[in-house]
């Protein structure tokens, strides 16, 4: 691949007191990752230098004022240098408002970028949703803030680890409102979104299964009707859609029937749903993808780890994982347009 | 000779029109378990065709009196029930005939433990679609056995690996659960789950419970059932001196308990527990019941009837009911 046909990745620095910084250092120096795209860090130069004298990784910082600056070197860390963190007062480990809204404004810029073509995706490390809300910035997560800042409302979660990729029709609501929330029209979006995800991962003619809400998927009513009332349903529009779709099948065997490889994706009916499986898997390779943007977004699927803030161990294989994955989407969403 | 001091434990065939009898074969072929005498409790005749039809020689004592049965020195034997059905042996579906005696060999079994004639029971797979006791028709065998044997509290508690569970709302809607989830219904549970941790030897057990909602409803942004009942209950049961944790996000809980944090789990529902373990591949399930007057334990899995009299199905679960079932007797035995 010509350096030129490389991804352009804007990459969020995220939480600065959490362990962001620190596991964008040790990704950045993984040659796999430099092989497929070009990294550029959307945060503080100066908290990504100290991010290196925790970690010991190789490489430098370089801060630049904008991308028509970056050279995208081996071993150079650029960072469009948004100066908003003050080292000496940041309370690292630690719920922080000053890095609360440092990590909005990494999202702001990395998204207009986006949005604007100069980047072909942004990959986002961690924040903290008590941060954020501290600074004024009152949104549920990365997906609903993105959601706004692209202007768009039919969003959904997909959670990728390995072979086993899980979206959900709801996530951040009561298991009350989830139920109410599986209807065919959102379960319809949901399915939508994911074939063309899973188009841009790479598969040509992506299989999907429907898991149900109930028990045993109902059991023919017995259990709950949601399937025969919605599920179904909406299964069968999606068929004559075109797509390829099976279900509602039994939520408790559908998840690792899909991470045997019977099925490229699963969609969950809430989040715990989802979450439990993806979860017993180990949390260290999961990604996070956010589907229906107009722009191609990959995340590390965990929190700050404040614990280890500042220790210079944190794991970076869910960052690297999210960052391979934006660059696959972006060849084949290339490849695809042909 | 065999140790007589070695509990005696009473193994039905369950359902013989499914594989019951072939996985209760198979353990007998492969070496019974040593911690115990298996009686097995059944028709002979039927279990003598299945021995045949695995290609195994039949050559245990058999008993029609379980005084004699219990005297005699043999580590494995057959008490026959001599309740016919040879001709719906594996016949791969449910029927009322086959689930009647199912249920006879469960309760005969169970009254005889209830008379100190057998050490505990472990009764084969059943399908609630043909349980008739005469001509009663239960809806499952726990509705079964609180009736029969006036144990109205009784209540399964499964055993997954070193994990024990309890599911407060298992076969019921999703839409219906908020419901169930009371501070009284939690309490209960996770009372259940320190006494059956505790009867099976784990002293001082760390109970975690599962919360209802995700991220366990965010201080009462998405679901207000943790702050109004679970944690409530959690409180409560620490007063009493259990070593409880939570509410717990559902989507961590078995995570955790896999790595060896907690020694039980409360679930809310049905797939919260099961999505989690056949993540983890967890196969080998016994169901034990607590509140029971006498030992009683079966393997989770019901009669596969698409798998009856080819010799394919898996005996593992069988073999670590009994086991447990065993060990159980043991400890109440010493006691």
């Amino acid at each position: 691949m010509s350096e030129k046909d490389k991804a352009l990745l804007a990459i969020t620095m995220g939480d600065a007191a959490g362990s962001g910084p620190e596991i964008i250092t040790k990704a950045l120096a993984e040659p796999e990752v430099r092989k497929l795209c070009r990294p550029v860090v959307i945060g503080d130069a100066a908290a990504m230098k100290e991010a290196f004298t925790f970690t010991r990784a190789p490489g430098e910082v370089k801060a630049i004022k904008n991308l028509a600056e970056a050279r995208f070197e081996d071993g150079m860390v650029e960072v469009i240098d948004l100066h908003n963190i003050e080292l000496d007062r940041l309370t690292r480990g630690r719920v922080d408002p000053m890095a609360g809204k440092a990590a909005y404004e990494y999202i702001k810029l990395g998204t207009e970028m986006t949005l604007a073509g100069e980047s072909d995706a942004i990959v986002t490390s961690a924040i903290n949703k008590e941060a954020l809300n501290k600074a004024g910035y009152h949104y549920d997560g990365h997906t609903q803030l993105l959601a706004e800042l692209c202007g768009v409302k039919d969003v959904a979660m997909m959670l990728v680890t390995g072979n086993l990729r899980v979206s959900h029709v709801s996530t951040h609501v009561s298991l009350h409102e989830a139920i109410e929330r599986a209807r065919p029209p959102r379960i319809l979006t949901v399915l939508r979104l994911t074939n063309a995800a899973v188009k841009q991962m790479g598969i040509a003619e992506p299989k999907i299964a429907v898991a149900g809400l109930n028990p045993h998927s109902g059991e023919g009513g017995l259990f709950g009707d949601e399937e025969i009332k919605y599920i179904a349903p909406a299964i069968e529009e999606a068929k004559q859609q075109g797509m390829n779709v099976i279900g509602p099948l039994p939520p408790d065997s559908v998840f690792l029937r899909t991470y045997e490889g019977q099925f490229d994706a699963a969609i969950a009916m809430y989040h715990d749903q989802g979450h439990i499986a993806v979860k017993m898997l180990g949390i260290t390779h999961g990604v996070n993808v956010t589907l229906g943007l107009p722009i191609i977004r990959t995340s590390v699927d965990h929190g700050t780890n404040f614990g280890k803030a500042g220790k210079g161990t944190a794991d970076p294989t869910s960052l690297i994982e999210a960052i391979k994955l934006a660059g696959v989407m972006v060849q084949n969403r290339k490849r695809l347009a042909k | 000779m065999v140790d007589k001091n070695k509990p005696l434990i009473a193994v039905t065939l369950g359902d013989i029109t499914g594989i019951g009898p072939e996985i209760l074969v198979k353990v007998i072929v492969e070496g019974a378990p040593q911690s115990c005498r298996l009686l097995a409790v059944g028709d002979a005749p039927v279990l003598r065709s299945s021995f045949n039809a695995l290609g195994a020689k039949f050559d245990l004592p058999v008993f029609q009196n379980i005084e004699e049965a219990a005297a005699s020195d043999a580590q494995v034997m057959v008490l026959d029930l001599a309740q016919g059905g040879g001709e719906l042996l594996a016949l791969a579906r449910p029927h009322p005939e086959a689930g009647r005696m199912a249920a006879e060999a469960l309760i005969q079994s169970a009254k005889w433990a209830k008379e100190g004639k057998v050490d505990g029971v472990v009764f084969g797979p059943l399908v609630k679609e043909a349980l008739y006791l005469g001509k009663q028709k239960y809806n499952d065998e726990t509705q079964m056995m609180r009736e029969q044997l006036e144990a109205p509290l009784m209540k399964s508690v499964a055993k997954i690996g070193n994990i024990f569970r309890v599911t407060i709302a298992e076969h019921v809607p999703l839409q219906k659960i908020p419901e169930f989830i009371t501070r009284e219904n939690v309490l209960e549970a996770i009372e259940i789950l320190h006494e059956a941790l505790m009867t099976y030897g784990v002293k001082s057990p760390r109970i975690a419970v599962a919360a209802l909602n995700p991220h366990a409803g965010e201080g009462g942004l998405v679901g207000r059932e943790e702050i109004d009942h679970i944690a409530p209950a959690v409180a409560e049961a620490k007063e009493k001196g259990i070593d409880v944790y939570g509410p717990i996000p559902a989507d961590t809980v078995y995570v955790r308990a896999f790595k060896g944090q907690y020694d039980g789990v409360v679930n809310m529902y049905h797939d919260q527990a099961n999505i989690a373990l056949k993540m983890a591949g967890f196969g080998e399930i016994v169901i034990i019941f607590a509140r029971s007057p006498v030992i009683i334990t079966t393997p989770s899995h019901g009669p596969a009837y698409g798998k009856a009299g080819k010799g394919t199905a898996d005996h593992s679960n069988l073999r670590a009911a009994i086991e447990v079932a065993a060990s159980l007797a043991q400890q109440k035995l010493r006691r």
